[in-house]
């Protein structure tokens, strides 16, 4: 669905100016769910820019469901397929009902009322904000209004969807809302999801991984196998561990031997209680 | 450390929006709170759970309905000891989350400049102010001549800083002050708000949701529901009162409910562990490591 070639992006193309990015080869399949981790300025936010052509690659390529982003006449068929949310719903939020907000993207498409009105509801439905709609947006929670986002980018009927920090400025409950939306987007509408974040418990809930650090992709893979090896990964880019996975990391460092099942079921609390409560018994 | 001596209290504080109106609506009730010096404390709780109405009344932007906010700090009353709106809002400095907000000059140097001026500092005194804010925050000098709007976020948020610490307060409010970066710079922002702390004893106000910078910075941590306080406590004392915050939905540090379901199954913690580190270091105690 998504493919990068030798993909190499500088801002300015005067000599010596370095590169956002450089020398990405990266795939993402239809329907998966990929993370990009990484520092600040490590090239995350140009990458998803690559991905509906408000960038296009210096050299190498990027192909959107086989279609070139340096081809001037596939930049408009690309952006139609490509929806794109950012960390502050505030900037991305247009009318002051929350139907209107979502209606302005397919009525600058030109679609008829019907159609229009299906797609309201479809959007408004699928984020959960179906008894607002007729409320004001400045009225919605910060989680809310980041739903609204998303559903006005829904309303587009995208094929990818692109989330840049989505739940950066939200406390535990948005943060938990937006992560499970972002699932059901992928597991019940059957999009392909690109999530930018800061996060690592919501990376692990991925299907692919992308580290990424200066501009390089260090790694690509299922996220456990990224920080599990004592988290040596994580520390090596100035990456957080999940919690489950530093606490795992810690105790096998003073003779534990918890393995791969365990680190894969460290994601909640309460596995995390049952995995350490069980090794202490045997210990016993 | 000099002795601790409360800087802002709130005794009994209520207030309600557009009082009277059709669209009153009701924020605190009822809110005791001490700010003392050189203390850090963290607001948590849901959007409309009272915390930005409350750095608003420490900020005199809004005058409490019923109930008494009291500076005691030098120069901000007038001689009949009522305090000057205008002093409350220079000693106690507010900076936003979003620093793009507050930053509007066309160079980092006027941007920080801004308040000092305004305060009626000539420019000799400005430059002086200006690098010494600067510095403060770890900026460097080449980039008080560029145009904020070239920064990294994280930068531009030192700026945002800078220009508050410009204007020497003795309490900072930051709303949200990681939003947005990454642990490393989560770590050196921490870093840098504790220097802030020991360097000028300055009291710290932040309103946060993320509960590990809370737990590892706070002296204190006020939990806001509702428009009232209804937990409060040195950081272990609130993040071992699991059920509380619960019941509010506050959120839960996961080192703290891990501990208190494993005590459950006889294993024995000295103290509620706040990180992972922490969490392993007790767990591991119990067979003698």
């Amino acid at each position: 669905m998504i493919d990068f070639k030798n993909v190499y992006f500088r801002y300015s193309n005067e000599e010596g100016s370095p590169y956002a990015l450089s020398d990405i080869n990266l795939n993402i399949a239809e329907g998966q769910l990929a993370a990009v981790v990484g520092a600040n300025g490590s090239g995350k936010s140009t990458l998803a820019r690559l991905l509906n052509c408000l960038l296009a690659p210096s050299s190498g390529s990027v192909t959107i469901g086989g279609l070139d982003t340096s081809l001037e006449e596939n930049l408009w068929k690309i952006r139609r397929k490509v929806g794109f949310v950012f960390q502050n719903p505030e900037n991305q939020i247009v009318g002051t009902v929350v139907e209107n907000d979502v209606a302005f993207a397919p009525e600058n498409l030109g679609l008829a009322e019907a159609e229009i009105e299906e797609r309201v509801t479809y959007a408004l439905e699928a984020v959960g904000l179906a008894d607002r709609r007729e409320f004001m947006t400045a009225h919605l929670s910060g989680g809310q209004k980041q739903r609204l986002a998303i559903a006005g980018v829904l309303a587009m009927k995208p094929d990818i969807l692109v989330l840049d920090e989505p739940t950066a400025m939200l406390d535990a409950r948005g943060r938990d809302s937006i992560i499970k939306l972002i699932l059901k987007i992928k597991n019940e509408l059957k999009k392909t999801v690109v999530l930018i974040t800061h996060f690592m418990e919501n990376a692990l809930c991925c299907d692919k991984l992308v580290c990424l650090e200066g501009g390089f992709a260090r790694f690509a893979g299922p996220p456990h196998e990224f920080f599990m090896h004592g988290g040596e990964h994580a520390a090596k880019y100035s990456l957080r561990q999940p919690f489950g996975y530093e606490l795992i990391n810690r105790l096998n460092e003073k003779g534990f031997s918890f393995g791969a099942a365990d680190f894969m079921k460290a994601a909640g609390t309460s596995e995390l209680t049952e995995i350490i409560a069980k090794a202490l018994e045997n210990v016993r | 450390m000099s002795v601790k001596k409360t800087l802002i209290s709130l005794k009994n504080v209520s207030f309600t929006y557009n009082r009277g109106l059709p669209t009153e609506c009701a924020a605190l009730f009822g809110v005791d709170l001490d700010i003392f010096s050189s203390e850090i404390i963290t607001l948590i709780g849901h959007t409309g759970s009272g915390k930005s109405t409350l750095v608003q009344l420490l900020n005199s932007q809004q005058t409490p309905d019923s109930g008494e906010i009291k500076w005691h700090i030098e120069g901000v009353c007038d001689a009949k000891g009522l305090p000057v709106r205008r002093r409350v809002c220079s000693a106690v400095g507010l900076v936003f989350q979003y620093p793009e907000d507050q930053v509007f000059e066309e160079t980092v140097y006027e941007d920080i400049a801004f308040g000092p001026r305004r305060l009626g500092k000539n420019s000799e005194e400005t430059e002086k102010a200006v690098f010494k804010a600067a510095e403060l925050m770890g900026l460097d000098k080449q980039i008080l001549y560029k145009p904020p709007f070239e920064l990294s976020g994280g930068t531009l948020r030192k700026v945002a800083i800078a220009g508050v610490l410009a204007m020497e307060p003795r309490v900072l409010v930051l709303d949200e002050p990681m939003a947005g970066l990454d642990p490393k710079s989560c770590d050196g922002f921490a870093k840098l708000l504790l220097g802030l702390r020991e360097c000028l004893d300055l009291s710290i106000v932040m309103v946060s949701h993320n509960l590990e910078y809370a737990a590892a910075l706070s002296d204190k941590i006020y939990c806001m529901s509702g428009g009232r306080i209804v937990l409060s406590g040195d950081p272990r004392e609130v993040f071992s009162n699991i059920d509380k915050l619960e019941e509010f939905q506050i959120g839960f540090l996961p080192s703290a409910v891990i501990a208190r379901d494993l005590s459950g199954r006889g294993i024995k913690f000295e103290k509620t562990p706040l990180t992972a580190e922490e969490l392993a270091t007790e767990i591991l105690k119990n067979y003698g490591k």
